[in-house]
């Protein structure tokens, strides 16, 4: 940079003029080992046609690169630089490279960039401004949903700022949303932690007179274990205890009931031997029942009422019955008590060795078969009592215990969440920083990138942006005198430009975009990309524009070719085309010693000769391409673009053969060379009379031509405007059927034109 | 073309120069990203989805400073 500074003339600019490029493996430019595609300049202006797709934009992408280490093109498709500029057919051995040599205050120089190296040119950071991309320039002619700042921006080549700006934005909208989801995180924290400090407070409070301590050592594990195994003894002997008392209970009820039985048999055997009794009255009852008559008795011979005897008979029966149903009772109750008496004595067994277990000592426990003592269920029941008590006494112990390792466990899920609590505030004061620093960043970062681009549009001369707009858009109707582009940063969340126009002749400031068409836009873009480079003082001396009618409409052409002239006469000037006429017109407005003309092919860049002829047609008739190209869109149905290249592909032939003729065409307007012009100025007669043996089919051939209404419109001067450049704009349109009669036509035109060679 | 080059790179070095008093941690993370082949614009392309990056990039920083 210090060196670029001594170089520097106040109000001068920086005298740097290109003399010769070499291109070698860069974009379309194969890589030839000590021989590069070399494009010779010396230092005048360069004018490149060439269809699309044959190497304009790889011309001025190598030398874009060679001057600012950037291709900007690789960015716009996202491309990986590296990839976009290498040629494809290069080996890895290969070298590629792009050099230019250019006269800088009368001295020659030069500058060569190589993929990989970090070589920076002198002038690096003035040159990017010295490319004007004419898509740049409808872009902020389109691009209406845009705010005017950041359409301004954009022309300016600002989109870096204005998109890191955007990106930006968006960071700290992520860092504000992270800070929140922090924040709530730790709140939430802050209210676990909370609540499980009120749940120990809580159980502490159970703990009532236990110091926590004591309780650690008395609530520990082992002797949980010991505890819990005496509980379950505890409770074990308690249900055997129950089990004693239930059946002692029962037994005695046995012993109630056999007494009650023994009683009743006692009675009944006093009256009678039951047996003897058995057999009489069974020998008796059988024999009345058999005999109904008997009216006497058979033992006394004394009368007897036979129903009566009968009935005393029944009834001893039924007594003698429930004597025997008693001693059987009385039997199965002695066989009860006897069964409860052994399970008795097993169960006291089993309680005694639970007891002597449980507490050392014998337990007695006599269980006699005669005598049921009720006092022994009461010293049971009063063993069981004292037990129980124990029992309720380890159970609290044990309970406590429980309520104790919840304490524990939430005292350390406390513990825990206290350290996540802290990790949380420790993060959040990173993530608070993080915001804080990007909110700053941001503030001073807007700012910053608002004044940059502030100052360069305050150093850009109105005056200028106004002389070169009045000059391209020369109009009688013209209503500007002055264009006001102002920027305002005082609010930096929302910079903004006003953009206005002072009327000519009334001094009255209106809005701009309100009295502005898109073509003057076009132009207004244009100006101000021009008179950035004119009002800097250190700009370079050169100007490279990319298709410079792609973004002018065709009436002012003319007045740009005009005013590039004017240019060129300070600046050098690289201009590619894809716009043959263009080409051709701009060569004639330019004296022929001050520029190189060239044309890329498919293949490689050729220089052409420039000639004073006023057709001068260094063109290689390539309508062939053109007719494929028709046929290709009239297949798919694009009608209008296939009618377009229709019409090239004739202009071709047609200007080949106003070449072959030499036919001179007397014109006003340069930029309006037409079919027509051609035919006006006797192509048909200077072809008869040119190649007079055959001037009878000449006739015809035209003459099929002009059957068509096609042919018709262009012989009638259809000229070259913007609706061909814009095909999708609406204007007059043709059948399909139509335009495939046409490109046929043509074809055959072409055909026998080459037959005329 | 003509967009300006490495304009973003230039006015991230404008504010670490001129603003050295405000300067953070942040714009060190973003000289960061700067690359050779890429400028600082294309490293930046997804910054809003660099966060857990930056977030990284600090706690190592103010680890780092905290040790010392």
């Amino acid at each position: 940079m210090m060196i670029f500074l001594n170089f520097m003339k106040k109000g001068s600019g920086m005298k740097m003029r290109i003399k010769q490029v070499k291109i070698n493996g860069i974009r379309g430019f194969y890589y030839l080992e000590d021989s590069p595609h070399i494009i010779e300049l010396d230092g005048k202006h360069l004018f490149l046609y060439g269809e699309n797709g044959t190497g304009k934009s790889s011309f001025l992408d190598a030398i874009e690169w060679c001057l600012t280490g950037e291709v900007e093109e690789s960015k716009t498709r996202r491309v990986d630089k590296r990839e976009f500029l290498i040629n494809k057919f290069c080996d890895k051995k290969d070298a590629p490279f792009v050099e230019i040599i250019y006269v800088h205050n009368g001295q020659e120089e030069s500058f060569c960039r190589k993929v990989n190296s970090k070589t920076k040119f002198v002038f690096e950071d003035l040159a990017g401004d010295h490319f004007i991309d004419t898509k740049r320039i409808e872009n902020f002619v389109i691009d209406t949903k845009q705010s005017l700042w950041d359409r301004f921006s954009t022309l300016l080549g600002f989109e870096d700022l204005i998109e890191f700006d955007r990106r930006l934005r968006k960071l700290k909208n992520t860092a504000e949303k992270k800070y929140q989801e922090i924040t709530e995180k730790l709140r939430q924290q802050e209210k676990e932690l909370e609540g499980l400090e009120n749940r120990m407070a809580e159980l502490r409070g159970k703990f009532k007179d236990s110091v926590e301590e004591d309780l650690e050592i008395k609530l520990n594990e082992e002797e949980n274990r010991s505890r819990s195994e005496r509980f379950k003894k505890l409770q074990e002997f308690i249900i055997n205890l129950d089990g004693i008392i239930k059946e002692l209970e029962e037994k005695m009820n046995l012993d109630e009931k056999l007494k009650e039985y023994k009683s009743k048999l006692a009675n009944a055997q006093e009256m009678i031997t039951e047996v003897e009794i058995s057999e009489v009255v069974n020998t008796a009852y059988e024999y009345f029942k058999k005999t109904e008559e008997v009216t006497t008795c058979p033992v006394c011979g004394q009368p007897i009422e036979y129903y009566d005897v009968l009935r005393r008979l029944e009834n001893l029966k039924e007594n003698l019955s429930k004597i025997i149903n008693l001693k059987s009772e009385i039997r199965k109750i002695n066989n009860s008590i006897e069964q409860k008496q052994q399970s008795l004595l097993e169960t006291a067994e089993k309680v005694k060795n639970l007891y002597f277990h449980l507490y050392k000592k014998e337990l007695n426990i006599e269980i006699s078969k005669e005598e049921f003592d009720r006092n022994l269920i009461s010293d049971l029941e009063t063993i069981k009592e004292d037990v129980r008590r124990e029992s309720d006494a380890i159970n609290e112990i044990l309970r406590l215990s429980q309520e104790w390792g919840r304490y524990k466990e939430i005292k350390q899920n406390s513990e825990k969440s206290k350290i996540s609590k802290e990790t949380l505030e420790t993060r959040m004061k990173v993530v608070k920083k993080i915001y804080d620093d990007i909110c700053d960043f941001y503030e001073i970062y807007r700012r910053k990138y608002a004044e940059r681009i502030a100052k360069e549009l305050e150093n850009i001369s109105k005056n200028e942006v106004t002389l070169i707009y009045n000059k391209i858009n020369q109009s009688e109707n013209e209503v500007v005198d002055t264009f006001i582009i102002e920027p305002d940063i005082g609010n930096i969340e929302e910079p903004k430009i006003s953009f206005r126009a002072v009327i000519k002749g009334t001094q009255k400031v209106v809005d701009a975009l309100s009295i502005l068409s898109t073509g003057h836009l076009r132009c207004l873009g244009f100006a101000l990309l021009v008179a950035r480079i004119k009002s800097n003082p250190n700009s370079l001396n050169f100007i490279a524009i990319d298709d410079p009618i792609y973004s002018i409409d065709h009436e002012h052409r003319y007045n740009l070719i005009t005013y590039l002239r004017e240019l060129g006469s300070q600046y050098q000037l690289i201009i590619t085309t894809s716009d043959r006429v263009f080409y051709d017109i701009i060569k004639h407005q330019f004296n022929g010693n001050s520029f190189k003309p060239y044309n890329t092919s498919f293949g490689s860049i050729s220089n052409c000769q420039n000639t004073e002829v006023v057709l001068s047609i260094d063109i290689k008739p390539c309508y062939r391409s053109y007719i494929e190209k028709a046929e290709e869109y009239s297949y798919i149905n694009e009608i209008r673009a296939a009618s377009l290249y229709a019409r090239l592909a004739l202009e071709t032939v047609l200007f080949s053969l106003a070449e072959k003729v030499n036919l001179k065409i007397p014109y006003k307007r340069i930029h309006k060379i037409t079919i027509k012009d051609l035919m006006g100025a006797k192509l048909k007669e200077e072809l008869k009379n040119y190649f007079q043996d055959r001037s009878n089919e000449i006739e015809m051939e035209f003459q099929k031509l002009s059957h068509h209404r096609y042919f018709k419109s262009l012989l009638n001067g259809f000229p070259l405007d913007e609706k061909v450049h814009y095909p999708h704009e609406e204007r007059s349109s043709y059948t399909v059927k139509e335009v495939k009669e046409v490109i046929e036509t043509i074809k055959n035109f072409a055909q026998f034109v080459e037959s005329l060679a | 073309m003509a967009k300006k080059s490495n304009i973003l790179q230039k006015v991230i070095e404008d504010i670490t120069k001129e603003e050295k008093n405000k300067i953070n941690l942040f714009v060190e993370y973003i000289m960061t990203l700067y690359d050779d082949n890429y400028g600082l614009n294309g490293n930046t392309n997804y910054l809003a989805n660099k966060y857990d990056d930056i977030l990284k990039f600090y706690e190592e920083r103010i680890g780092n400073e905290n040790e010392d």
